[in-house]
């Protein structure tokens, strides 16, 4: 197995972008991320995105993308939901680990604003179970929101349990120039916010978005050249049943402890060794259940860590730094990506305002739909 | 308009129709086995009619096939024999509803489908009427 670095990385700003299209989009990214890279060494184009041949109503988005950005080389559209970005990056780094290639480049995108609200839905809901979920009705934040009722009755929690870890996104947001909300939000607006899918309100709730991310991979032969190289320590995906209610346990994302226990063994790290973590947070219920999955809480005591400043950007487990999907926005398939490129500016100590201090070591997990797939990655400032 | 899946999918939709393990496990459709399980392990199975509210939700920001409707209520209800099942409530309103409450199945309109408007039928539950 050879190591893998992340070399360029960059993305777009979050936005309603009405004026530009996903392929525009897609470019932006892949120009920032190769920057002065040479293109002709690039082996491999990995496009993870969720929603085009819906919203975009284009497939075949490797060859789309890569022709469009002149190269001619392996280009493959991996799809996952939610998960889709980092499932791409995942098939980029078992290409260089395999010793397959040497530079690949994967990339997220997602443009879902070419459509109303209530097409983004239909789309989005595709990640759940067709027969079983889509036909009765349900949407994904209707997916999440069954778990939330459940969790608060299973815990006897208040609603207002979740707040947090909106508060906290929002707090972080506000110094993220990316971010789709640049805006603190606090308790008692939380507590006003009208409902989407009861329990969950609409501060609870992230908006779906324009954006793409990229970031260009290289083995170690390249890895020397690069300022800054970010060396991928640990990898890994799961997943479990799409269905809720053919799940063991509702209130338990297998996928994600899986996922998460896979690729903290393969770094030979203890979850303590984290300095920060992003996880997939469209809603406080979605992070919690993702901190007890990892092992961060007991069942039901996630919230905790969130009341406590556990989460802040001063606490012992930073997460969503960059204002995590309620701030930065929801970018659907690209947020895999997105993900990666600020925990690398982390790493780099590149995050401005947003800094963690001391921060070497850090992990990424990715969810698609209401938790079937679960991608896990865990970074590190490289020796090289 | 998929009207073949609509009618492979009439026993699931109208009769609740699942399957039984050997070991008195329940699940929900009937589903080819899994790899390593014996083909016949699990017999055709109609589910309980009645269950409890194991958890719901009211959608208020909807579907573009479920738009026309201000709220959609989808609960997932825990029927008798232990299976659980997603379906829409009905006859309800968000204030009625609490874990743990009694519940029946109905069968009801799921909509229509496809340029002819082809009516879709299925189940959907409700507070049960009588105890």
């Amino acid at each position: 197995m050879q190591q893998v670095f992340i070399a360029g990385t960059a993305c777009t700003a979050v936005r309603e972008h009405y004026d530009r299209s996903l392929l525009d989009l897609a470019l932006d990214a892949l120009r920032g991320a190769v920057g002065s890279f040479d293109p002709s060494l690039i082996e491999a184009l990995y496009v993870g995105n969720a929603l085009g041949d819906t919203l975009s109503e284009q497939s075949q988005l490797g060859a789309y993308i890569a022709g469009a950005a002149g190269l001619n080389c392996e280009a493959v559209r991996v799809e996952a939901a939610g998960a889709s970005g980092a499932l791409a990056l995942r098939q980029g780094y078992l290409a260089i680990a395999s010793g397959q290639a040497d530079v690949v480049v994967v990339l997220g995108v997602e443009k879902a604003t070419d459509k109303l609200d209530a097409d983004v839905q239909s789309a989005l809901a595709l990640g759940l179970d067709g027969e079983l979920e889509r036909a009765v009705g349900l949407t994904l934040t209707g997916g999440w929101a069954l778990l939330m009722q459940r969790y608060l009755y299973q815990y006897q929690l208040p609603a207002t349990a979740l707040a947090p870890f909106a508060i906290n996104a929002h707090a972080n947001g506000a110094g993220n120039r990316n971010a789709l909300y640049r805006f603190a939000i606090n308790a008692q607006k939380w507590a006003n916010a009208g409902q989407i899918a009861e329990p969950l309100n609409m501060l609870d709730c992230s908006t779906v978005a324009d954006g793409a991310a990229a970031v260009v991979l290289v083995s170690e032969r390249y890895a020397r050249e690069v300022a800054q190289p970010i060396v991928i320590v640990g990898s890994a995906s799961s997943s479990s049943t799409v269905a809720l209610a053919q799940r063991p346990d509702l209130l338990w994302l297998e996928a994600a402890a899986t996922s998460g226990t896979k690729a903290l063994q393969q770094a030979k790290l203890d979850r303590d060794a984290i300095d920060l973590i992003e996880l997939s947070d469209p809603h406080g219920i979605a992070a919690a259940l993702s901190l007890e999955a990892l092992g961060y809480a007991e069942r039901g005591q996630a919230t905790q860590l969130a009341a406590e400043g556990v989460i802040a950007k001063d606490g012992s487990l930073p997460l969503a730094t960059a204002g995590g999907y309620k701030a930065r926005g929801d970018v659907g398939g690209a947020t895999g990506v997105y993900q990666v490129v600020e925990l690398v500016a982390q790493l780099r100590g590149q995050a401005g305002a947003n800094q963690v201090a001391k921060a070497k070591t850090a992990l990424a997990q990715c969810l698609g739909g209401v938790g079937a797939t679960a991608v896990t990655h865990i970074l590190q400032v490289a020796e090289v | 308009m998929n009207l073949p899946k609509q009618w492979r999918l009439k026993g699931q939709r109208y009769r609740l129709e699942g399957q039984r393990h050997n070991d008195g496990r329940v699940r929900f459709p009937a589903q080819p086995a899994k790899l390593g399980e014996a083909q016949d392990a699990w017999q055709p199975y109609q589910l309980a009619t009645t269950g409890e509210l194991f958890s719901w939700t009211a959608q208020r920001s909807n579907r573009s096939e479920f738009d026309h409707e201000p709220i959609v209520i989808v609960g997932i209800i825990k029927l008798a024999d232990g299976c659980l099942i997603t379906a829409q409530l009905t006859d309800c309103e968000p204030s009625e509803l609490q874990i743990g409450m009694a519940v029946e199945a109905v069968t009801r309109s799921w909509g229509k489908v496809g340029e002819d408007d082809l009516l879709v039928y299925g189940y959907k539950f409700r507070p049960q009427l009588i105890d």
